[in-house]
């Protein structure tokens, strides 16, 4: 049997202990939430040895608490260790932020909603094919390497945005698009990050985060009254897998807001459909051409075409979603 | 549905209600949903080693050198085991034993074990089986049935790379097919697909004091495990035990060997108990999978739908050994003209070596592959001559006895004919109308399945024995188990035979210590062979004890008659209960327990060039499939899924249900979803992540509806349930997506990649996105 990478695993008391261990160890710590993406690593392997970490730092000891979902001010703030079906079951987020609701429990399944976090969620790595095969198989240029095997091989479910740094892959977290869609900010323990700006392709994280920082706070302005978000999710099947395009749409009340995610290295925001929408009645021939603008910018790899359309698909199809209150 | 245990359990009463037809639950349903139960997986023994196979990293190499001395000296290390360990013949397989137990010179498959370690822990099993130093050669696989076949490939075998030739014909097909009316020709293709059972393949083995050695594995024939285990250990049938009994799901993927002798190898070196499992991972990559096919058909008929003819080129890709690549190419080339009446044909069968793994036995068992292509050429020259889908199969069909391709009739009854009748109507009823780029569609197919092993001799036993002690009756059989419901159905007909409550009969399975050889639970024979056969022993049991019956009663045997459980005679005064006429055998020291084997009919010779066809027996079953195809997304959804089947009289209704359910539901995978991603030989897709099984919510609304044919020489008339669900399942749904679109899927499965090439090629999008779809 596969046996998992050794570690050390620390508990933090309080958030200043968890980042000042981040910080002594210099990236050979990494913070553990709800431990689902983090120990399937530790246990496939998928980097190269030098990447791993030796120590997981686990946040959920911290006090006071970073699980919590409260409205103020017409903020709504959601503690970093929260859990997604605590997301997906919450009265309020479901009635005034729906898009963050559907997003989560579109998540994977019951079983790592209980155990999954928001902030793992918003961190997971960006991964493919290739770069996901246990024993770091390949060796792949995110990881250092020389070569993009998914350029040349399967990259049926790779980015239709170009690539980041050579990195093909796509970002698959179905909360990262219901985020940015909200317009919602990311508060770590240094500062406030607006979410469209929170994601990057590094080595090998996904995010801008440096080596001692961490999440702490998910903060989304409350929508105005009349606008409506969705979020819609297509992939094989219906539960307990990846998205293969999603996406969440903010829209009326004067603003229009549209994310994709799944299609890019990064989450992918749809500006040329936000201005198409700009100050139009909400009508088919709006949502199609909102749909056009969205996917005007795609240039697939050699198996991925067939995603372009499911991404304008899932636009018009948001667009029209926002229609009917 | 709602059946109840009898309030009242006194013989007389109890007897007002047949156990034939009633859906009692599972006899050993508690234990399993409760998590009491234990798997051979769970199982821990006391001083157990953990064992850990060395496998290869290539598809096709040769072995230079195996070095264990590395290994050997671990702390911790009981046994580092290579092909020079093995004392008996170093071959296994079901039908031909051709695959190494470990390799010895050349490897053919990635995954292909080489040498195998026992460590007093896991951790310590997987340092040694890493420090099993082997050096290979690497060679050029061999990674398709296209390239298998092309000249200059690598030999995998010195009999080359065809496992298997086989031409069948009947008739002048090639002209028959150019004086038809119509002619449909297409190319099939289908994939390979894994069983992913929930419990992986593994268990654990000891050694008695008596030196036996027992193998607890989940498994599918413990008696031809336990063959096979003696031949590779030189070992006598009697040193060897096997129980297969639980097992966490099987079809078909446990039928060969899978841990058996690597686990009785290592138990009979280090004197220890050992435990083997393979990881889901190495269940993926290593595990048995359903051979992928690639089918070439030409099928004619005349103008008012006649079939004429058919040509059939069938290519099964069995991967690196054989397996049971033959018998299943077999069932394929009965199946690939289906019940019809079809009067000139020519079958072309090949059966393929690559490095592609071992495929081997899957539910259908190669009539799914043959039925998407002969169901799906019915559908198209239905379509061609604007006829009713169900009108060209009921003019097709063959009559009861009427004597089919080999000679034989698929039906003895008119069960056919009842399921288009009852089917009629139905395909003009589609569910809720198509809307924008969502269509709805609705497709048909129909099969048939043999129950058994056709020619093949085949022997099932089992035994009853009457305890008067404990006032139960223990029927003994070996086919395990594994989740289809045989302990439940076979205690149903024992209490039947013997007109008791079947509270009073108890099953002791799969232990080739206890009971005799019961054969393998394969072909959808279970309850037709395990049932059979206690009928036969509970039969002696009734003659037998009746002798007894006679002394106390003190009347001349023939006079002794039984009913409900009690001995009597006319004129005689009281009653003799079975258990009392069992104590008074066992008071002379004659145990109560009654064995008898059945034969399952068959021809007395298969068909030239075949090893099991014809079947004699045969369950039959019609799919209606409803089906959402969303144009832009290029996705298909099975919505409704209707089945109409007969599979002999049933003895559990629910159990039946189960199985029709079960197999739509897996059939909807290998229409849809299901498929084993090979790259260079190489499965990608190894683990429940990414290879994608349907789950609760992409499951369509199944219903079923029985037509109970009485086969006369099945066990109350049942005959088997097992796989002929599965198996129109694909042609099915592939009419619905060709109703919807009017562009007929051809491979399997039919998922987003295959569709929107499908559906660009046919103009059905908007014209940007057929440009920007062309060539995709
Ligand atoms: C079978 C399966 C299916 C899945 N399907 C989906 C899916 O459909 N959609 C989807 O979006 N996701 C999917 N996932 C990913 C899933 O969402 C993540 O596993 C989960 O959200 C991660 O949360 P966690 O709390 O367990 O994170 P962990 O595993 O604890 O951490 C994940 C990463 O985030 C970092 N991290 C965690 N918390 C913080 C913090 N506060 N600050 C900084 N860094 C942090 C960790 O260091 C680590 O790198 C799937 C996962 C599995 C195993």
């Amino acid at each position: 049997m596969r046996t998992i990478r050794k570690f050390e695993f620390l508990n933090a008391r309080t958030i200043d202990e968890a980042v000042n261990t981040l910080a002594a160890y210099k990236g050979k710590a990494w913070p553990f939430a709800g431990g689902t993406d983090i120990l399937r690593m530790m246990r496939f392997q998928p980097l190269p040895e030098n990447l791993y970490p030796e120590v997981l730092i686990n946040l959920k000891t911290i006090s006071p608490s970073l699980e919590y979902i409260k409205e103020e001010d017409g903020i709504l703030s959601i503690g970093a260790l929260t859990k997604l079906v605590d997301i997906a079951n919450n009265a309020l987020v479901g009635e005034r932020y729906s898009a963050l609701a559907n997003a989560a429990n579109k998540v994977a399944s019951p079983q790592i909603r209980n155990m999954a976090t928001i902030s793992g969620n918003i961190c997971q790595l960006t991964h493919c094919l290739y770069f996901s095969k246990p024993d770091n198989r390949f060796h792949c240029l995110r990881k250092g390497g020389s070569e993009c095997p998914a350029q040349l091989g399967d990259n049926r479910y790779c980015s239709i945005f170009g690539d980041v740094n050579g990195c093909v892959a796509v970002n698959t977290s179905d909360i990262a698009p219901a985020l940015i869609a909200l317009n919602a900010r990311i508060k770590t323990n240094k500062r406030m990050v607006n979410a469209g700006e929170f994601w990057d392709v590094r080595v090998p994280g996904s995010t801008i985060l440096d080596e001692d920082e961490i999440v702490v706070e998910i903060q989304v302005p409350r929508p105005p009254p009349d606008a409506k978000s969705v979020f819609m999710k297509f992939s094989i099947r219906s539960s307990i897998d990846f998205p293969i395009v999603n996406g969440a749409a903010l829209i009326g009340d004067g603003v229009a807001r549209i994310a994709l995610n799944a299609v890019a290295p990064k989450p992918y925001r749809a500006t040329k459909a936000e201005e198409v929408l700009k100050g139009k009645t909400i009508d088919e021939t709006a949502a199609e051409e909102a749909a056009i603008a969205a996917v005007s910018e795609a240039s697939p790899l050699s198996f991925n075409k067939w995603k372009i359309s499911v991404a304008k698909a899932i636009v018009k199809r948001m667009v029209l979603n926002t229609k009917s209150r | 549905m709602n059946w109840r245990w009898p309030e009242s359990t006194s013989l007389e009463e109890v007897l007002k209600v047949h156990w034939i037809g009633a859906s009692i639950p599972r006899l050993d349903g508690w234990p399993k949903v409760r998590g009491e139960a234990r798997y051979p997986t769970d199982l821990v023994l006391e001083e157990m080693l953990h064992a850990k196979t060395v496998r290869s990293p290539h598809p096709h190499a040769k072995i230079l050198s195996v070095d264990t001395s590395e290994a050997d000296g671990m702390p911790g290390v009981a046994a580092v085991l290579t092909a020079s360990d093995i004392p008996g013949q170093n071959r296994y397989g079901a039908l031909v034993q051709d695959a190494p137990v470990l390799a010895e010179d050349v490897v053919r498959y990635i995954g292909e074990p080489v040498a195998l370690v026992a460590a007093v822990c896991e951790e310590a099993a997987v340092e040694a089986a890493e420090a099993v130093n082997v050096e290979y050669q690497p060679l050029r696989p061999v990674t398709s049935i296209e390239e298998a076949l092309s000249p200059g490939a690598p030999r995998l075998h010195s009999t080359g790379n065809v496992a298997r030739h086989t031409v069948i014909s009947r008739g002048s097909p090639h002209s028959a097919i150019e004086t038809s009316d119509v002619v449909v020709e297409t190319m099939y293709r289908t994939q390979s697909q894994k069983h992913m059972f929930l419990e992986p393949e593994g268990g654990v083995a000891w050694i008695d004091e008596d030196g036996t050695i027992n193998v607890v594995a989940g498994g599918q024939n413990p008696y031809r495990d336990k063959l096979q285990i003696s031949r590779v250990l030189g070992l006598p049938m009697e040193k060897i035990r096997v129980v297969s009994y639980p097992a966490g799901g099987a079809f078909g993927g446990k039928d060969d060997i899978t841990v058996q002798i690597h686990l009785a190898l290592l138990a009979w070196k280090t004197g220890k108990p050992v435990r083997l499992v393979w990881s889901r991972e190495e269940s993926g990559v290593v595990g048995y999978h359903r051979h992928p096919y690639r089918m070439e058909m030409k099928t004619g008929a005349t103008r008012d739908g006649r079939l004429t003819a058919n040509l059939a080129k069938i290519y099964s890709d069995t991967g690196a050994y054989q397996s049971f690549g033959p018998a299943i190419l077999d069932v394929s080339i009965e199946m690939i003209n289906g019940p019809y009446r079809i009067p000139n044909y020519e079958i072309d069968a090949y059966l393929v070596y690559t490095d592609n793994g071992v495929a081997s036995a899957f539910r259908g068992f190669g009539a799914p592959q043959a039925n998407f292509a002969i169901e799906s050429q019915l559908n198209m020259i239905a379509e061609k001559l604007g006829m009713d889908k169900l009108e060209i199969r009921a003019m097709n069909v063959l009559g009861p006895r009427e004597p089919g391709s080999f000679g034989v009739a698929v039906e003895t009854e008119p069960s056919i004919q009842r399921i288009l009748e009852r089917a009629r109507g139905r395909l003009s009823r589609v569910g809720t109308p198509s809307r924008g780029w969502s269509r709805r569609g609705i497709g048909v197919a129909l099969a048939m399945k043999g129950v058994g092993f056709g020619a093949i001799p085949d022997y099932p036993a089992a035994a009853i024995e009457i305890d008067p002690d404990r006032e139960r009756v223990v029927a003994y059989f070996t086919n395990p188990d594994y989740g289809q419901g045989v302990i439940t159905s076979c205690a149903q007909i024992v209490a039947e035979a013997l007109q008791l409550h079947v509270d009073k009969v108890e099953v002791v399975n799969a232990d080739t210590a206890l009971s005799p050889d019961t054969g393998s639970s394969s072909a959808s024979k279970s309850t037709y062979a395990a049932g059979n056969a206690l009928l036969l022993a509970a039969r002696n049991a009734v003659r037998r004890l009746a002798l007894e019956a006679a002394r106390i009663l003190g009347v001349p045997a023939s006079e002794v008659g039984y009913d409900a459980g009690f001995f009597s005679a006319p004129g005689s005064r009281g009653r003799v209960s079975i258990f009392d006429a069992a104590a008074e055998m066992a008071s002379r020291g004659s145990r109560p327990r009654f064995e008898a084997a059945f034969e399952i009919p068959r021809r007395p010779e298969p068909v030239e060039g075949t090893l099991e066809v014809p079947h004699l027996v045969f369950s039959h079953a019609l799919a209606i499939a409803e089906v959402d195809v969303d144009l832009l997304l290029a996705k298909a959804e099975a919505k409704d899924v209707h089945l109409i089947a007969d599979v002999g009289r049933l003895i559990n209704p629910v159990g039946a249900r189960a199985q029709m359910e079960g197999g739509a539901i897996q059939g909807v995978g290998y229409a849809l979803m299901e498929e084993q991603a090979y790259s260079d030989a190489r499965t990608e897709n190894i683990n429940f992540t990414t290879y994608i099984v349907p789950t609760i919510a992409d499951v369509p609304d199944v219903s079923v509806e029985f037509v109970e044919g009485e086969e006369k020489t099945g066990p109350y008339g049942a005959k088997g349930a097992g796989e002929v669900p599965f198996v129109p399942i694909a042609a099915a749904v592939a009419d619905a997506i060709a109703d919807a679109t009017g562009v007929r899927p051809t491979e399997l499965p039919m998922n987003g990649e295959r569709l929107s090439r499908l559906l660009a090629s046919a103009g059905l999008l908007p014209k940007r996105l057929s440009r920007l779809l062309e060539g995709a």
